[in-house]
Protein backbone atom coordinates (compact mmCIF):
# COMPACT_ATOMS: atom_id res chain seq x y z
CA UNK A 1 0.00 0.00 0.00
CA UNK A 2 1.10 3.42 -1.15
CA UNK A 3 -0.16 7.07 -0.36
CA UNK A 4 -0.18 8.95 -3.91
CA UNK A 5 -1.69 12.14 -5.03
CA UNK A 6 -4.65 11.66 -6.53
CA UNK A 7 -6.22 14.65 -8.62
CA UNK A 8 -5.06 16.79 -5.84
CA UNK A 9 -5.85 14.65 -3.10
CA UNK A 10 -3.73 11.94 -1.01
CA UNK A 11 -5.33 8.08 -1.69
CA UNK A 12 -4.06 5.09 -0.80
CA UNK A 13 -3.11 2.63 -3.46
CA UNK A 14 -2.77 -1.37 -3.63
CA UNK A 15 -2.01 -0.36 -7.34
CA UNK A 16 1.45 -0.78 -8.79
CA UNK A 17 0.98 0.65 -12.52
CA UNK A 18 -1.57 3.07 -13.88
CA UNK A 19 -3.76 0.47 -15.16
CA UNK A 20 -3.96 -1.15 -11.85
CA UNK A 21 -5.08 1.68 -10.86
CA UNK A 22 -7.07 2.75 -13.28
CA UNK A 23 -8.45 -0.59 -12.95
CA UNK A 24 -8.96 -0.28 -9.23
CA UNK A 25 -10.77 3.33 -9.19
CA UNK A 26 -13.57 1.35 -12.20
CA UNK A 27 -12.90 3.86 -14.32
CA UNK A 28 -14.81 4.57 -17.69
CA UNK A 29 -12.78 3.40 -20.70
CA UNK A 30 -12.86 7.29 -22.19
CA UNK A 31 -10.35 8.55 -20.20
CA UNK A 32 -6.77 9.80 -19.98
CA UNK A 33 -3.88 10.47 -17.03
CA UNK A 34 -1.89 12.91 -16.25
CA UNK A 35 1.01 11.13 -14.93
CA UNK A 36 3.94 13.70 -13.14
CA UNK A 37 2.98 16.34 -15.02
CA UNK A 38 2.75 14.34 -18.28
CA UNK A 39 -0.33 12.99 -20.20
CA UNK A 40 0.83 9.32 -20.70
CA UNK A 41 -0.75 7.10 -23.96
CA UNK A 42 -2.62 4.16 -23.01
CA UNK A 43 -0.44 1.81 -24.63
CA UNK A 44 1.89 2.80 -21.13
CA UNK A 45 0.00 2.34 -18.44
CA UNK A 46 0.98 -1.52 -17.69
CA UNK A 47 4.72 0.15 -18.07
CA UNK A 48 4.00 3.04 -16.15
CA UNK A 49 5.32 2.31 -11.94
CA UNK A 50 3.38 4.22 -9.47
CA UNK A 51 5.71 5.21 -6.80
CA UNK A 52 5.23 6.65 -3.70
CA UNK A 53 3.63 10.62 -3.49
CA UNK A 54 3.41 10.38 -7.39
CA UNK A 55 0.99 12.81 -8.77
CA UNK A 56 -1.92 11.76 -10.53
CA UNK A 57 -4.79 12.97 -12.31
CA UNK A 58 -7.47 11.39 -14.53
CA UNK A 59 -9.68 13.25 -16.63
CA UNK A 60 -12.58 12.60 -19.18
CA UNK A 61 -11.31 12.06 -23.09
CA UNK A 62 -14.17 14.05 -24.84
CA UNK A 63 -15.11 14.64 -28.49
CA UNK A 64 -17.75 16.71 -28.74
CA UNK A 65 -17.38 19.73 -31.04
CA UNK B 1 -1.81 31.54 -53.54
CA UNK B 2 1.30 33.38 -54.11
CA UNK B 3 1.94 36.13 -51.80
CA UNK B 4 1.83 40.03 -53.17
CA UNK B 5 4.08 42.63 -51.72
CA UNK B 6 1.53 44.73 -50.38
CA UNK B 7 -2.23 44.71 -49.29
CA UNK B 8 -4.57 46.80 -51.16
CA UNK B 9 -5.88 49.98 -49.18
CA UNK B 10 -9.02 48.20 -48.54
CA UNK B 11 -7.47 45.21 -46.78
CA UNK B 12 -4.53 47.35 -44.70
CA UNK B 13 -7.63 49.73 -43.39
CA UNK B 14 -9.29 46.61 -42.55
CA UNK B 15 -6.21 44.63 -40.74
CA UNK B 16 -4.76 48.22 -39.46
CA UNK B 17 -5.40 47.20 -35.78
CA UNK B 18 -3.63 43.89 -36.47
CA UNK B 19 -0.93 45.23 -38.04
CA UNK B 20 -0.25 46.87 -35.65
CA UNK B 21 0.03 44.25 -33.68
CA UNK B 22 1.74 42.28 -35.89
CA UNK B 23 3.16 44.00 -39.25
CA UNK B 24 2.27 43.93 -42.64
CA UNK B 25 4.45 41.54 -43.72
CA UNK B 26 2.43 39.05 -41.23
CA UNK B 27 -0.79 39.94 -42.28
CA UNK B 28 0.37 39.06 -45.99
CA UNK B 29 2.04 35.49 -45.02
CA UNK B 30 -1.53 35.14 -43.17
CA UNK B 31 -3.78 35.74 -46.31
CA UNK B 32 -1.30 33.11 -47.88
CA UNK B 33 -2.16 30.29 -45.97
CA UNK B 34 -4.66 27.69 -45.95
CA UNK B 35 -6.49 25.66 -43.25
CA UNK B 36 -8.46 22.97 -43.24
CA UNK B 37 -11.38 23.14 -40.73
CA UNK B 38 -13.44 19.97 -39.88
CA UNK B 39 -16.95 20.91 -38.11
CA UNK B 40 -18.75 24.05 -37.71
CA UNK B 41 -20.78 23.41 -34.62
CA UNK B 42 -19.87 25.38 -31.25
CA UNK B 43 -16.37 25.29 -31.81
CA UNK B 44 -15.79 25.47 -35.61
CA UNK B 45 -18.19 28.31 -36.26
CA UNK B 46 -16.14 30.72 -33.72
CA UNK B 47 -12.60 29.48 -35.34
CA UNK B 48 -14.10 30.02 -39.06
CA UNK B 49 -15.44 33.14 -38.06
CA UNK B 50 -12.01 34.35 -35.89
CA UNK B 51 -9.61 33.39 -38.79
CA UNK B 52 -11.83 34.79 -41.92
CA UNK B 53 -12.25 37.95 -40.12
CA UNK B 54 -8.16 37.88 -39.26
CA UNK B 55 -7.02 37.75 -42.92
CA UNK B 56 -6.29 33.62 -43.32
CA UNK B 57 -6.23 33.35 -47.36
CA UNK B 58 -8.45 30.53 -47.86
CA UNK B 59 -10.40 28.09 -45.66
CA UNK B 60 -11.59 24.87 -46.52
CA UNK B 61 -15.24 24.19 -44.22
CA UNK B 62 -16.34 20.52 -43.87
CA UNK B 63 -19.85 19.77 -41.86
CA UNK B 64 -22.60 17.76 -43.28
CA UNK B 65 -24.98 19.07 -40.28
CA UNK B 66 -27.96 21.39 -40.83
CA UNK B 67 -28.22 24.24 -38.28
CA UNK B 68 -30.78 23.37 -35.54
CA UNK B 69 -32.88 25.42 -33.04
CA UNK B 70 -30.67 23.83 -29.51
CA UNK B 71 -27.52 25.39 -32.07
CA UNK B 72 -28.11 28.51 -31.62
CA UNK B 73 -27.31 29.64 -27.91
CA UNK B 74 -23.67 28.50 -28.87
CA UNK B 75 -23.17 28.54 -32.55
CA UNK B 76 -23.92 32.04 -32.23
CA UNK B 77 -22.58 32.83 -36.37
CA UNK B 78 -26.10 31.47 -36.97
CA UNK B 79 -29.23 33.05 -37.46
CA UNK B 80 -32.76 31.37 -36.62
CA UNK B 81 -33.36 32.19 -39.96
CA UNK B 82 -30.42 29.53 -40.71
CA UNK B 83 -32.19 26.87 -38.90
CA UNK B 84 -32.72 23.82 -41.55
CA UNK B 85 -29.77 25.23 -43.82
CA UNK B 86 -26.63 23.19 -44.18
CA UNK B 87 -23.80 24.74 -41.55
CA UNK B 88 -21.21 24.83 -44.06
CA UNK B 89 -23.76 27.00 -46.63
CA UNK B 90 -24.69 29.32 -43.87
CA UNK B 91 -21.13 29.66 -42.46
CA UNK B 92 -20.04 30.50 -46.13
CA UNK B 93 -22.49 33.21 -45.87
CA UNK B 94 -22.03 34.79 -42.61
CA UNK B 95 -17.85 34.87 -43.36
CA UNK B 96 -18.30 36.38 -46.78
CA UNK B 97 -20.51 39.17 -45.19
CA UNK B 98 -17.98 39.99 -42.87
CA UNK B 99 -14.45 39.54 -45.04
CA UNK B 100 -15.42 38.93 -48.85
CA UNK B 101 -11.51 38.29 -49.38
CA UNK B 102 -11.19 35.15 -47.56
CA UNK B 103 -11.85 32.27 -50.37
CA UNK B 104 -14.20 29.41 -48.70
CA UNK B 105 -14.06 26.12 -50.53
CA UNK B 106 -17.07 23.67 -48.60
CA UNK B 107 -17.84 20.05 -48.57
CA UNK B 108 -21.29 19.08 -47.21
CA UNK B 109 -20.32 15.54 -46.52
CA UNK B 110 -18.96 13.29 -43.54
CA UNK B 111 -15.38 13.08 -45.39
CA UNK B 112 -13.88 9.21 -46.37
CA UNK B 113 -9.98 9.09 -45.34
CA UNK B 114 -9.14 9.57 -49.48
CA UNK B 115 -11.29 12.67 -49.41
CA UNK B 116 -9.58 14.34 -46.15
CA UNK B 117 -6.30 13.62 -47.86
CA UNK B 118 -7.28 15.53 -51.03
CA UNK B 119 -8.96 18.26 -48.74
CA UNK B 120 -5.78 18.39 -46.76
CA UNK B 121 -3.52 18.29 -49.42
CA UNK B 122 -2.10 22.22 -49.82
CA UNK B 123 -3.29 23.10 -46.32
CA UNK B 124 -0.83 24.79 -44.02
CA UNK B 125 -2.79 23.49 -41.08
CA UNK B 126 -5.52 20.77 -40.37
CA UNK B 127 -8.12 22.01 -37.92
CA UNK B 128 -10.09 19.54 -35.51
CA UNK B 129 -13.60 20.68 -34.28
CA UNK B 130 -15.48 17.62 -34.89
CA UNK B 131 -17.83 15.67 -32.70
CA UNK B 132 -16.96 11.82 -32.65
CA UNK B 133 -13.75 9.75 -32.23
CA UNK B 134 -13.87 8.28 -34.77
CA UNK B 135 -13.72 11.21 -37.38
CA UNK B 136 -11.28 12.77 -35.09
CA UNK B 137 -8.65 9.35 -35.41
CA UNK B 138 -9.29 10.02 -39.00
CA UNK B 139 -8.00 13.39 -39.63
CA UNK B 140 -5.34 12.38 -37.01
CA UNK B 141 -4.00 9.57 -39.55
CA UNK B 142 -4.40 11.57 -42.55
CA UNK B 143 -2.50 14.58 -40.59
CA UNK B 144 0.31 12.31 -40.45
CA UNK B 145 0.20 10.41 -43.62
CA UNK B 146 0.27 14.16 -45.30
CA UNK B 147 2.82 15.46 -41.85
CA UNK B 148 0.43 18.58 -41.49
CA UNK B 149 0.42 19.80 -37.88
CA UNK B 150 -3.24 18.78 -36.43
CA UNK B 151 -4.44 21.40 -33.74
CA UNK B 152 -7.96 20.29 -32.33
CA UNK B 153 -10.88 21.19 -29.84
CA UNK B 154 -13.45 19.05 -27.93
CA UNK B 155 -15.67 20.20 -25.54
CA UNK B 156 -18.55 18.45 -23.39
CA UNK B 157 -20.64 19.93 -20.78
CA UNK B 158 -17.79 21.64 -18.41
CA UNK B 159 -14.94 20.04 -20.02
CA UNK B 160 -12.54 21.31 -22.75
CA UNK B 161 -9.41 20.26 -24.17
CA UNK B 162 -7.37 21.15 -26.63
CA UNK B 163 -4.44 19.28 -28.69
CA UNK B 164 -1.62 21.16 -30.13
CA UNK B 165 0.02 18.50 -32.18
CA UNK B 166 2.94 18.60 -34.75
CA UNK B 167 3.91 16.33 -37.36
CA UNK B 168 7.04 14.89 -35.34
CA UNK B 169 5.90 13.77 -32.02
CA UNK B 170 2.92 11.71 -30.54
CA UNK B 171 -0.21 12.17 -32.51
CA UNK B 172 -3.56 11.93 -30.91
CA UNK B 173 -4.16 8.09 -31.50
CA UNK B 174 -1.11 8.19 -28.60
CA UNK B 175 -3.90 9.34 -26.52
CA UNK B 176 -6.60 7.06 -27.46
CA UNK B 177 -5.04 3.82 -28.00
CA UNK B 178 -7.63 2.03 -29.13
CA UNK B 179 -10.90 3.99 -28.07
CA UNK B 180 -12.96 4.00 -30.61
CA UNK B 181 -15.66 5.92 -29.02
CA UNK B 182 -16.15 8.30 -26.06
CA UNK B 183 -19.70 8.38 -23.95
CA UNK B 184 -19.21 12.40 -23.79
CA UNK B 185 -21.13 14.13 -26.55
CA UNK B 186 -22.98 17.51 -26.62
CA UNK B 187 -26.44 15.68 -26.88
CA UNK B 188 -25.84 13.34 -23.93
CA UNK B 189 -24.61 15.76 -21.37
CA UNK B 190 -25.14 19.63 -22.73
CA UNK B 191 -22.67 22.26 -23.22
CA UNK B 192 -21.63 25.01 -21.69
CA UNK B 193 -22.17 27.89 -24.22
CA UNK B 194 -19.71 30.22 -23.12
CA UNK B 195 -17.00 27.66 -22.73
CA UNK B 196 -17.54 26.91 -26.39
CA UNK B 197 -16.73 30.13 -27.57
CA UNK B 198 -13.48 30.42 -24.84
CA UNK B 199 -12.46 26.92 -26.47
CA UNK B 200 -12.70 28.21 -29.74
CA UNK B 201 -11.22 31.20 -29.35
CA UNK B 202 -8.48 29.84 -27.54
CA UNK B 203 -8.16 27.68 -30.45
CA UNK B 204 -8.13 29.94 -33.27
CA UNK B 205 -5.53 32.37 -30.90
CA UNK B 206 -2.65 29.49 -31.50
CA UNK B 207 -3.62 28.80 -35.09
CA UNK B 208 -2.61 32.16 -35.83
CA UNK B 209 0.09 32.10 -33.87
CA UNK B 210 1.70 29.06 -35.35
CA UNK B 211 0.65 30.51 -39.02
CA UNK B 212 2.23 33.57 -38.42
CA UNK B 213 5.60 31.20 -37.16
CA UNK B 214 5.35 32.47 -33.53
CA UNK B 215 5.13 30.38 -30.79
CA UNK B 216 3.12 28.22 -29.89
CA UNK B 217 3.33 25.22 -27.38
CA UNK B 218 3.60 22.44 -29.44
CA UNK B 219 2.68 18.66 -28.78
CA UNK B 220 1.12 19.42 -25.43
CA UNK B 221 -2.61 18.70 -24.35
CA UNK B 222 -4.81 21.42 -23.01
CA UNK B 223 -7.16 20.95 -20.07
CA UNK B 224 -9.67 23.12 -18.66
CA UNK B 225 -9.44 23.11 -15.03
CA UNK B 226 -9.50 25.90 -12.31
CA UNK B 227 -10.84 28.21 -14.69
CA UNK B 228 -8.18 28.16 -17.76
CA UNK B 229 -6.39 25.90 -19.79
CA UNK B 230 -3.51 23.86 -18.41
CA UNK B 231 -1.20 22.64 -20.59
CA UNK B 232 0.70 18.95 -20.18
CA UNK B 233 3.01 17.14 -22.65
CA UNK B 234 1.41 14.37 -24.46
CA UNK B 235 3.94 11.17 -23.81
CA UNK B 236 4.63 9.23 -27.56
CA UNK B 237 3.32 5.60 -27.55
CA UNK B 238 6.27 3.83 -29.70
CA UNK B 239 4.29 1.15 -30.68
CA UNK B 240 1.82 3.45 -32.16
CA UNK B 241 0.28 2.16 -35.48
CA UNK B 242 -0.22 5.77 -36.79
CA UNK B 243 2.77 7.70 -36.12
CA UNK B 244 5.37 5.07 -35.08
CA UNK B 245 7.13 5.03 -38.54
CA UNK B 246 8.14 8.52 -38.19
CA UNK B 247 9.78 8.25 -34.89
CA UNK B 248 12.89 9.03 -36.04
CA UNK B 249 12.21 12.25 -35.87
CA UNK B 250 11.32 12.41 -32.45
CA UNK B 251 13.38 15.19 -30.39
CA UNK B 252 12.71 13.27 -27.06
CA UNK B 253 9.81 10.59 -25.97
CA UNK B 254 7.05 12.62 -24.64
CA UNK B 255 9.11 16.34 -24.53
CA UNK B 256 6.98 19.07 -25.37
CA UNK B 257 8.67 21.79 -27.27
CA UNK B 258 7.61 25.13 -28.59
CA UNK B 259 7.76 26.13 -32.64
CA UNK B 260 10.38 28.38 -33.02
CA UNK B 261 11.80 31.30 -34.76
CA UNK B 262 14.94 31.90 -35.74
CA UNK B 263 15.35 36.16 -34.71
CA UNK B 264 15.94 36.69 -38.06
CA UNK B 265 12.45 36.34 -39.14
CA UNK B 266 10.54 37.68 -35.99
CA UNK B 267 8.54 40.34 -36.64
CA UNK B 268 10.09 43.12 -34.03
CA UNK B 269 7.08 45.40 -33.13
CA UNK B 270 6.82 49.17 -34.70
CA UNK B 271 5.28 52.17 -33.04
CA UNK B 272 2.79 53.53 -34.83
CA UNK B 273 0.04 56.07 -34.13
CA UNK B 274 -3.45 54.46 -34.09
CA UNK B 275 -5.39 56.22 -37.02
Amino acid sequence: MQTILLNDKPYQTKACNLAALAAELALPAACAVIYQGQVIPRTLWSSTTLTSAAEVSFFNLVAGG
Amino acid sequence: MSVSSSLDAAAFIRHSRSIMVWGETSQLTLRSKKVLLLGLGGLGSHVALALSAAGVGQLILVDDDKVELSNLPRQTLYQQSDIGQLKVEACQRALQARNPQTRLTTYTQRPTSAQLQQWAQPCDLLLDCSDNLPTRLLLNLVARQLQRPLFAAAISARQAQLYLLSQQQACYRCLTGDLTSTAQNCAALGVHPVLAALTAQQLAFFSLQYLLGEAVPLDQVALWQHQHFEFYPLGRDASCPVCADDQSAAIGHGVAHYHQVPPSELNLPTCKEPS
